[in-house]
């Protein structure tokens, strides 16, 4: 082949390599999501004083969804104040019916004290109205108390989203195994109001959050090859309330041996939450990736979810109900080497929805095939039943049970059909039969002789008369 | 008419003629309302006083004789089957004892730590708080003796307070601190391949000996360490090689020794990426240990070959040098518990789940204290060798380090080879046989092999290869040398073994064992200790006679201190002793030893009146037990009339009759030494109640789908009654008449292929057998028993 025909070969190559690619090309450059939902909201929460000098108010916003994130679905942090790409955000955002553009654009704040986000820093903070994200389902909200003041808001007023908001997000799909993207949409206005007591409602129905499913990248295991060790649940604690006012518990599952060496806190949340608190030591114990990656590839983590029931759910069922911070508000650790290796501690955070009331009576299950780091395994399900008058948890429903009865009167007191009463009254019951039949056996008898007699006189009679 | 009107009246007469003769025949029953174990007999009184006491120590209502603390099925490993067998075969179940205690037995069972060695302990092996002390949280051994009972000979390293860090140095790429709240702390980045992780104290002293620690004082090291190997993970291989206690001695200089866990902890564990454990070393089974003086101690963490480690959130609660307070106790006991558990309630999938465990527990009984040879010697034990104190000059002389004990007496000392160790290693076997049977019959596989720790160090794992035949030969052998002779021998380095079995011609008793430095023959006239082996069956007919003449005062051994009535003073129980002990204590004891005033020392504890009735019935019959019985009888009125109630039962009637001289103290662990046990720690008082089902009634289930009773009725009474019994989870009443058993008020399904068998002493003469009325020819005759066996149902058996 000559160098012209090869050059022309190899341009029919491109040509056709770049007719193949084309449509894939087009595809990826689509920037519109695949598909639209409406964005709900689920609590306003917290009206606090905030900042050094407690210049500002503080209070938050949940979405049902994840509405608020990056394209790697991060979070966006203050960029929904300062970055470009979110600032467009402001507009949707009113209180007392003035958008947050138009309150940050068109109010003179230098008469404003900024401690907290001095205008040094460029004054993008310097304003009356701060939002900031640090997860994708909630805005916090920032309020310079002087603006309230200024404004007349101090007391009473409203704090509503505005029809057309949008955002671009990413959800999982069906079987988490990747992502979608999906665009958030807000039909109609939705109004927050605070009373004078900071009570805060809301004219549009709340709904409850509901996490994507994280996408857990977790390595081929040959679990067959495991040889896993039977173990037995041991004890449950009592349901201990360690700060009665935010109704904060614990309880502690013990098995018959370690279940893990090392402290795990947060086990049963999800991996990128282990991941970002864990390596820095900021949970109290130093995880490493590989340690935490292991967790998941051992499905360690749906050991604690999917495994253990509390009144009939499941770990993951109760964190479903709750609407907020699922993760941090019901969750289990590894109680290792700070406590007890054979443990497993339940932590129920202020206002969890799951919040056991020690006064009631609970069910715990354990389920065939919970796995532990140390590859112990429960090879039968095995239920404890929480007794609130005793405030114990047992493998017998002991609160279901009728009072049992206790009869320690003395046998010589009488009770029923007491032996030698009964010998007494049975003895005289032979003897007054033996009596009734001796009679009827002599009255028998004497009938007999008499009707004999008679019989006998009659023949005699007829004889003496015949 | 006046025929049909004649027939009538004879058919009247004829029916109230014969239920006048079955009420004859069958005396009527008691009825009983109420949901626990209950008695009722011809003799009402004696009904009364076995419910009253039943009730009390049952322990779950205003009536009980100890506070909530000391509840039945909270008993620790050392009781556990005196436990069992007082709450297994009635209706405890559910809440009519206040909490389930078929459920309470069974995850004590289940879930109680078993070491390599497959020795049972005492209570669960768990983590100790920072700032716990020595003796506390007892786990595979007994609270005391420990370090603070060395006389200072022992050091312990308990990283409680900063400036105990200065004793302590790391290496290079080593951190070290104790931080404050009961634990130090460690990290490790070692600086090059190879390097281990170290943690040394150079310079250990002792109170006593400032040149160091004698290794006496410290055969056992336990340690609370845990960390975490940065370079692994779940599932991945660590770069540990193993972790070591290492030392220094006076006799090596400069040469450290090392003890790796895998070889030396009585639980090595398998190293994964992450270390936490409670520790036990058995340092005396080094050679650089045992009889040495150490210098230095600390700990090693070492590399596999080639790997640089990093070892972070290290964590020390402690290092603890200290006595072998490890006893043979909790494993037989655990094996008797688990036998009457799996009898009583025929439950196959637990036995199936257990076995392995049972055969490992048998291991340790027949391996490292090698019963296998016969008779079972504790002095794989350190300091278990029968050495208690000894006068010389008018002086006493403790002997620290020596005599610990092994068995229901901590204070005594136990020999090597141990009587009542023997007496329960015998029972263990049979039912050890008869669960292997039961297995076989439940058709349970036995494809798992169990192996444990060869009690020699490094030495390969041993194997069960048990079978019930091997298991019975054994118990067969294990018998017959314990009526062997006692016989005393001086061993090559001086001190005394015993030779022979447990029988001491002297006294027509059995001793204890053999005190290792003089020789001398224990034999204080320990009553429990003989009718224990009695009613186990152990000894001769001409020994189990001489034993029981002995107890009851109709034999008098010479230099006794207690004989004739006096042995039953205390009315409630035999004494436990019948001479005086004045030396034969562990050094620690420092009470009276005066004569009783301890219920060690010719006091009583009243749950020994169990073996004590139970050997009067196999000796001397049923009426005699019984009269015994009543015995306890009275001094129980005395007490009910004395109107204690609750926790003060027996306090309100004996401080009457204790006038300061402490022969009528009660004892009361932590608050009084005394000379009698009745109530607080001693749970084991509710044994006296299951004589009456174990004793007179002969009940025994051992064999798989059947009960069994037999039936001891004494002449005393006319019929006996044991109303809301359990088995295989039905509840049912016992009634046991002359010649007759009476099975009732079944309630609750009866799970296929239940079986009952009844026996009766085969009358004189002729006899026949009836089967709920009805005539039966299917019985059999064995050993002068006629045997019954039918359905488990409500039924009715008569022999005669």
């Amino acid at each position: 082949m000559n160098k012209a025909k090869r050059l022309f070969v190899l341009l029919i190559c491109f040509a056709m390599l770049a007719g193949a690619l084309f449509p894939a090309a087009v595809f990826a450059a689509e920037k519109d999501p695949v598909r639209t939902e409406e964005i709900g909201f689920t609590l306003m929460e917290n009206w606090a004083d905030g900042g050094d000098a407690q210049e500002l108010k503080v209070f938050y916003l949940y979405f049902s969804r994840d509405v608020l994130m990056q394209e790697d679905g991060s979070s966006i942090g203050y960029w929904i104040a300062d970055n470009a790409g979110f600032t467009y955000l402001q507009q949707f955002f009113a209180i007392n019916g003035r958008t947050m553009q138009d309150i940050n654009e068109n109010t003179d704040t230098s008469g404003y004290a900024f401690s907290t986000f001095p205008s040094s820093l460029g004054g993008v903070y310097a304003v009356p109205v701060i939002f900031y994200s640090d997860s994708p389902s909630h805005i916090q909200i920032r309020i310079h108390e002087q603006y309230l003041k200024d404004s007349g808001a101090d007391d009473v007023f409203t704090f509503s989203v505005l029809e057309g908001l949008y955002t671009d997000a990413r959800t999982t799909n069906e079987d988490a195994s990747g992502y979608i993207p999906v665009r958030y949409e807000l039909s109609e206005t939705v109004t927050f109001t605070k009373d004078a007591e900071n009570e805060w409602t809301c004219d549009h129905e709340l709904v409850k959050y509901e996490a994507p499913e994280e996408i857990i990248e977790r390595a081929d295991i040959d679990f067959s090859a495991i040889e896993y060790e039977t173990i037995f649940v041991n004890s449950i604690s009592d349901i201990i309330v360690y700060d009665a006012a935010s109704q904060s518990e614990y309880m502690v599952l013990y098995f018959d041996r370690a279940v893990s060496n090392q402290y795990i806190p947060y086990a049963s949340a999800g991996k990128k939450f282990l991941s970002s608190n864990g390596a820095n030591g900021a949970l109290g114990v130093t995880l490493t990736q590989a340690q935490i990656d292991s967790l998941y590839d051992y499905r360690l983590d749906l050991s604690l979810n999917d495994h253990i029931k509390i009144d009939g759910k499941t770990i993951r069922e109760m964190k479903e109900q709750e609407p907020i911070n699922a993760d941090q508000r019901l969750y289990l650790c590894w109680s290792g080497n700070s406590s007890d290796p054979r443990s497993v501690t339940f932590y129920f955070a202020g206002g969890s929805e799951s919040w056991l009331d020690p006064s009631e009576r609970h069910t715990l299950e354990v389920l065939e095939g919970f796995t532990t780091p140390l590859f112990g395994r429960v090879g039968a399900s095995q239920t404890y039943y929480f007794d609130p008058d005793t405030r114990v948890w047992s493998e017998t429903d002991l609160a279901s049970l009728a009072d049992p009865v206790y009869d320690w009167a003395p046998q010589s007191a009488p009770n029923g059909m007491e032996g030698w009463a009964i010998a007494v009254i049975a003895a005289a019951a032979v003897v007054v039969a033996a009596g009734v039949a001796a009679g009827i056996a002599v009255f028998a008898v004497k009938k007999r002789r008499v009707r004999r007699a008679a019989d006998a006189a009659e023949k005699t009679d007829g004889e003496e008369k015949g | 008419m006046k025929n049909r009107m004649l027939k009538i009246f004879s058919a009247a007469l004829g029916l109230m003629l014969g239920a006048a003769v079955l009420s004859g025949c069958g005396l009527p029953v008691y009825d009983h309302e109420g949901d626990a174990v209950h008695y009722a007999s011809s003799d009402a009184g004696f009904a009364d006083f076995l419910n009253d006491f039943t009730r009390r120590n049952l322990r779950y209502d205003e009536e009980s004789i100890s506070d909530p603390a000391n509840a039945l099925g909270t008993g620790t490993g050392f009781a556990k089957n005196w436990e069992t067998m007082s709450l297994i075969w009635h209706n405890s179940t559910g809440n009519v004892l206040g909490n389930d205690k078929q459920e309470a037995i069974r995850n004590f069972l289940r879930t109680i730590t078993q070491d390599g060695y497959g020795m049972i302990y005492n209570t669960h092996n768990i983590f100790m708080a920072g700032t716990s002390n020595p003796g506390e949280g007892v786990s595979q051994g007994w609270p005391f003796p420990n370090a603070s009972n060395s006389n200072g000979h022992a050091a312990t390293y308990e990283f409680n307070y900063a400036a105990e860090a200065n004793n302590w140095s790391v290496g290079s790429g080593g951190s070290f601190s104790v931080l404050g709240n009961g634990y130090a702390a460690f990290s490790y980045n070692a600086p090059q391949a190879d390097a281990a992780f170290r943690l040394v104290n150079e310079n250990v002293t002792t109170g006593a000996d400032p040149d160091g620690m004698d290794a006496k004082h410290a055969p056992i090291v336990e340690v609370e360490l845990s960390y975490t190997d940065v370079n692994s993970a779940i599932g991945s291989e660590t770069d540990v090689a193993d972790v070591s206690l290492i030392w220094k001695t006076e006799a090596g200089g400069d040469t450290w020794y090392s003890a790796p866990q895998s070889v030396y902890a009585t639980t090595p564990e398998q190293l994964t990426y992450s270390f936490a454990s409670r520790m036990f070393f058995a340092m005396y089974l080094h050679e650089n240990w045992e009889g040495q003086v150490i210098t230095a101690l600390g700990i090693e963490i070492t590399p596999k070959s080639g790997e640089t480690l990093q070892l972070t959130d290290g964590k020390i609660n402690y290092i603890r040098p200290g006595y072998d307070t490890r006893q043979s106790n909790a494993t037989y006991q655990f094996l008797l518990a688990l036998g009457n558990y799996i009898a009583y309630t025929n439950d196959t999938g637990f036995l199936e789940e257990m076995l392995p465990k049972a055969r490992r527990a048998t291991m340790f009984l027949t391996h490292a204290l090698q019963g296998e040879e016969g008779l079972l010697d504790i002095s794989f034990f350190y300091g278990h060798n029968g050495i208690g104190n000894t006068a010389e000059d008018g002086s006493l002389i403790r002997h620290t380090g020596d005599g610990l004990g092994n068995g229901y007496w901590d204070i005594l000392p136990s020999a090597a080879k141990d009587l009542e160790a023997n007496s329960y290693f015998y029972q263990a076997l049979g039912v050890m046989a008869d669960l292997e049977r039961r297995a076989a019959e439940a058709g349970i596989g036995t494809d798992e092999t169990v192996s444990v720790k060869n009690r020699a160090p490094k030495g390969s794992a041993v194997t069960y290869t048990y079978t019930p035949e091997t298991l019975d030969a054994l118990q067969a052998e294990v018998k017959t040398n314990m009526e062997k002779d006692i016989v005393p021998v001086k061993a090559a380095d001086g001190m005394y073994v015993n030779e022979g079995g447990f029988w001491n011609p002297a006294t027509g008793r059995f001793a204890r064992g053999v005190r290792a430095d003089t020789g001398a023959i224990l034999d204080y006239g320990y009553i429990y200790l003989n009718e224990e082996a009695v009613a186990a069956g152990i000894g001769t007919d001409a020994q189990r006679s001489s034993i029981m003449d002995w107890v009851s005062g109709e034999r008098t051994v010479e230099g006794d201190t207690s004989t004739g009535e006096d042995i039953y003073f205390y009315r409630f129980a035999p004494r436990s002793s019948t001479m005086q002990n004045s030396l034969d204590y562990i050094w620690t004891y420092d009470e009276t030893t005066t004569w009783s005033r301890s219920v060690q020392n010719g006091g009583a504890v009243i749950c020994w009146s169990y073996y004590d009735l139970l050997s009067r019935l196999s000796v001397y019959g049923a009426d005699n037990a019984f009269e015994r019985f009543k015995g306890i009888q009275s001094w129980y009125e005395d007490v009910l009339a004395a109107g204690g109630k609750g926790t003060n039962f027996y306090n309100d009637y004996y401080m009457y009759l204790e006038t300061g001289s402490g022969i009528y103290q009660l004892q009361q662990s932590g608050a009084q030494n005394g000379a009698m046990g009745l109530d607080t720690e001693f749970l084991e008082s509710i044994m006296l109640h299951s004589a009456v089902p174990f004793g007179f009634f002969g009940m025994d289930a051992t064999e798989y789908n059947t009960i069994a009773f037999t039936n001891n009725l004494p002449s005393q009474l006319s019929w006996w009654q044991i109303d809301n019994m359990l088995y295989d989870g039905v509840r049912y009443t016992v009634r046991m008449e002359k010649n007759a058993f009476i099975i009732r008020n079944t309630e609750g399904d009866v799970p296929e292929g239940s079986q009952l068998t009844l026996r009766f002493a085969e009358p004189e003469g002729g006899y026949s057998v009836t089967v709920n009325g009805n005539k039966s020819s299917s019985y059999t005759v064995q050993n002068g028993y006629v045997c019954v066996t039918i359905p488990f149902a409500d039924t009715e058996v008569r022999v005669g």
